[in-house]
């Protein structure tokens, strides 16, 4: 029975890692980027919910609302006054860049809202479920959820919307989709829109869990990048399947001994690494000559 | 891009070796300064002064405990030299060194201040990063130091000379807590729960110790990182054992979801966890229903604001802290502990004597027995004994009237027995 339980508890906790890692997915495959800010990304939108709820006294579901389209707009400037004037920059420093906003969103969110923990409301509250002696809760369904149907929505966009093949368009080769007409900075403002609502969406539902403050998505963003990472990192099933993979393993290694849980962790996922070095569900990309 | 790549890494090697070089020259530099006079060790003391400083994170995630430490020294400081200071003598903080809660930055702030600024004792230094990296250098340079707030278990044990803790260790504070259980409450059981931390770890074996003295059992332990959100596998562990205790030797947002996943499998042991959780505020703000019966450990009574020391600790305070709206400010449980630091420091100038040297002040701080200031309560010393405050305070959350509050379990100091 308490592996029964320790499966659940560890694909909740894994839906947690997957929605941090899907929005990182999302912008490295469609601009390169690796994304350090994401995690900063999702507590700050996190806060502007929080205010919405607790000073402007919104309903849940419109202060979540508004924090999206905050997120949205964010991500979208993020892109164009940082990201934009860095095209033509080295790689290297496109990511000490988006290093750099890790601290000055984490920094400002401190300064604008303190250090102290704060309580964040459930999206769905309820007493727990008990399933034949395995508990669960509604936000853990919730989680889940949203963390397959974001995976879904984005695997049909890219597939099949004119829009999702503009962004692979983007991705494949920038300046080929500039000349077949793509619009490519829109497309990328749209990107890192996307990836802000992503990264708000992740952080409004870890919340609850975490609580808030400005370090929340401290340790969840390592386990978000592994579960990227473990997953192929441009593969968006990839990012839910290594997430719920990592959250479960950890579970099932804390049993053994709870001081290795994530050493160990860790360790079989380099090992997955080494056998299969594309990660579980992606591609290797061959460099274009 | 790969040369570029390979250009930034061998500029960061330079710069790691620059910097790794220039600190063993500051101390050949200054390996001179340690030649002492024969009666004693007067560094730092003139006629009219004496010269004190510390560390304490200025900025950064733990400024706000930082600041009101230094807030809180301050205050008393400056109330003891309006009132003539100490035998004549003024304290003037040379300075609280920002360390940003960085060992490298601690030890490196110990040093700037016995080795450049010469003071005579450490005061306030905050925070188990600086002073687990500056403990050796401490110890090797005899220079006292006043309060170190941390709750590792090094400050008292072994007891080092010139070091004065003050707040119970973690080791300490598990025996208690251990004791609480089983003897008070008939909770034979114990599990614990334990961050993978020098906290955790020394929590975990002053449990284990203890288990044994009170006649008890320790049916589970097992650890958790910093920042973990699932503990599902070891509260069915716990559960399975048939745990009636569960001692929680982790932080805040550790303890609550810990608390919060007992609730939500059923498990209804007993939760008891350190003071660093005795938080009125904030344990039923962030874990609700599931923080109640919750016995958390405290090692100063829960403040009366009818008590005379309580409302003159309040009035000094606020009359050499003014806030930025010209108001005076109120103390806070860090400020606290600033103040305590330097009312301890001031009772131990006090008590050494007109002559000042180092010696007699480590003498006359080693001769207190449950020396009670305004903010400090029942503060012992002894030969071996470094420990400062052996008395605790526990709390108990409950549901009143509809609230969840902290309430405090016994008045009377509770003791190891």
């Amino acid at each position: 029975m308490i592996l029964a339980q320790q499966i659940i508890s560890g694909l909740a906790t894994g839906s947690l890692y997957a929605l941090a890692a899907l929005g990182l997915v999302l912008i490295f495959k469609t601009s390169d980027v690796v994304n350090f800010a994401q995690g900063e990304m999702a507590m700050f939108g996190t806060f502007v919910a929080f205010t919405l709820l607790t000073s402007a006294g919104l309903p849940y579901w419109g202060a979540f609302l508004l924090a999206l389209i905050f997120a949205a707009l964010f991500g979208a400037g993020i892109e164009r006054i940082v990201l934009r004037p860095l095209a033509k920059a080295p790689l290297i420093s496109v990511l000490i860049a988006t290093l750099g906003l890790f601290q000055i969103i984490n920094g400002v969110a401190g300064w604008i809202w303190g250090y102290e923990l704060q309580p964040f409301p459930a999206a769905v509250s309820g007493a727990p479920i008990n399933v034949g002696g395995v508990v669960f809760t509604m936000q853990n369904l919730l989680n889940m959820g949203v963390a397959l149907l974001v995976m879904l929505g984005f695997f049909l966009l890219f597939k099949f919307s004119i829009i999702g093949v503009a962004m692979r368009a983007v991705a494949e080769n920038r300046t080929a989709a500039k000349l077949m007409g793509v619009p490519t900075d829109r497309i990328l403002a749209l990107t890192w829109g996307l990836g802000g609502v992503l990264a708000a969406t992740a952080g409004i539902l870890t919340a609850p869990v975490t609580n808030l403050d400005i370090n929340m998505m401290a340790t969840l963003q390592i386990k978000a990048f592994t579960a990227a990472v473990l997953g192929g990192f441009t593969s968006l099933p990839g990012a839910v399947i290594g997430g719920l993979t990592l959250g479960v393993l950890e579970n099932l290694v804390g049993q053994w001994n709870s001081q290795l849980q994530t050493p160990f962790a860790f360790g079989l996922i380099v090992l997955v690494l080494v056998i299969r070095p594309a990660g579980l569900l992606g591609t290797i990309q061959k460099k274009k000559v | 891009m790969n040369r570029r790549f390979a250009t930034f890494l061998s500029l960061v090697l330079v710069m790691t070796v620059l910097m790794g070089c220039s600190q063993p020259e500051t101390v050949t530099q200054n390996a001179g300064t340690d030649s002492k006079v024969v009666q004693g060790d007067t560094t730092g003391v003139t006629d009219t002064t004496v010269k004190v400083g510390g560390f304490a994170a200025q900025s950064g995630k733990v400024a706000p405990i930082g600041i009101s430490v230094r807030k809180g020294f301050e205050a008393f400081i400056k109330y003891t030299n309006d009132n003539g200071g100490v035998h004549g003598r003024k304290i003037e903080i040379v300075k609280v060194i920002d360390e940003a809660f960085d060992p490298a930055k601690g030890l490196a702030a110990s040093k700037e201040l016995v080795e450049s600024d010469k003071v005579f004792a450490l005061a306030p230094v905050l925070g188990t990063p600086g002073v687990q990296a500056s403990m050796d250098y401490w110890i090797e340079q005899k220079v006292p130091v006043v309060y170190p707030m941390t709750g590792i278990e090094q400050t008292a044990h072994p007891a080092k000379n010139n070091v004065f803790a003050v707040q119970p260790n973690n080791y300490d504070e598990a025996k208690i807590l251990t004791q609480y259980a089983i003897k008070d409450l008939g909770k034979k059981k114990v599990a614990v729960l334990w961050q993978n931390s020098d906290m955790g770890k020394q929590g975990l074996k002053g449990v284990q110790e203890q288990v044994k003295a009170s006649g008890g059992e320790l049916v589970f332990d097992a650890a958790h990182d910093v920042g973990a959100v699932d503990f599902a596998t070891p509260v069915l562990n716990a559960k399975a054992k048939g745990a009636e205790a569960v001692i929680l030797y982790t932080t805040l947002a550790e303890s609550v979801g810990i608390m919060k996943e007992m609730q939500k499998q059923g498990l209804t042991a007993v939760p008891l966890t350190s003071y660093v959780n005795a938080d009125p505020v904030n344990i039923p703000k962030l874990a609700g229903d599931a923080a109640v019966g919750l016995i958390t450990g405290g090692w100063v009574p829960v403040a009366d604001q009818n008590n005379p020391d309580i409302k003159k600790f309040n009035e000094v305070y606020g009359k050499y802290i003014v806030g930025a709206d010209g108001k005076p400010e109120a103390p806070n449980a860090y400020s606290t502990a600033g103040w305590i630091a330097a009312e301890l420091l001031v009772k131990g100038l006090q008590d050494a004597g007109k002559d000042l040297t180092r010696e007699k002040f480590i003498a006359a701080l080693e001769a207190l027995k449950n020396w009670n200031g305004i903010m400090a309560k029942d503060i012992s010393y002894g030969p071996g004994d470094r420990r400062g405050s052996t008395a605790f305070y526990l709390n108990k959350v409950e549901k009143k009237d509809g609230n969840i509050v902290m309430l405090p379990i016994n008045t009377q100091p509770y003791r190891l027995k």
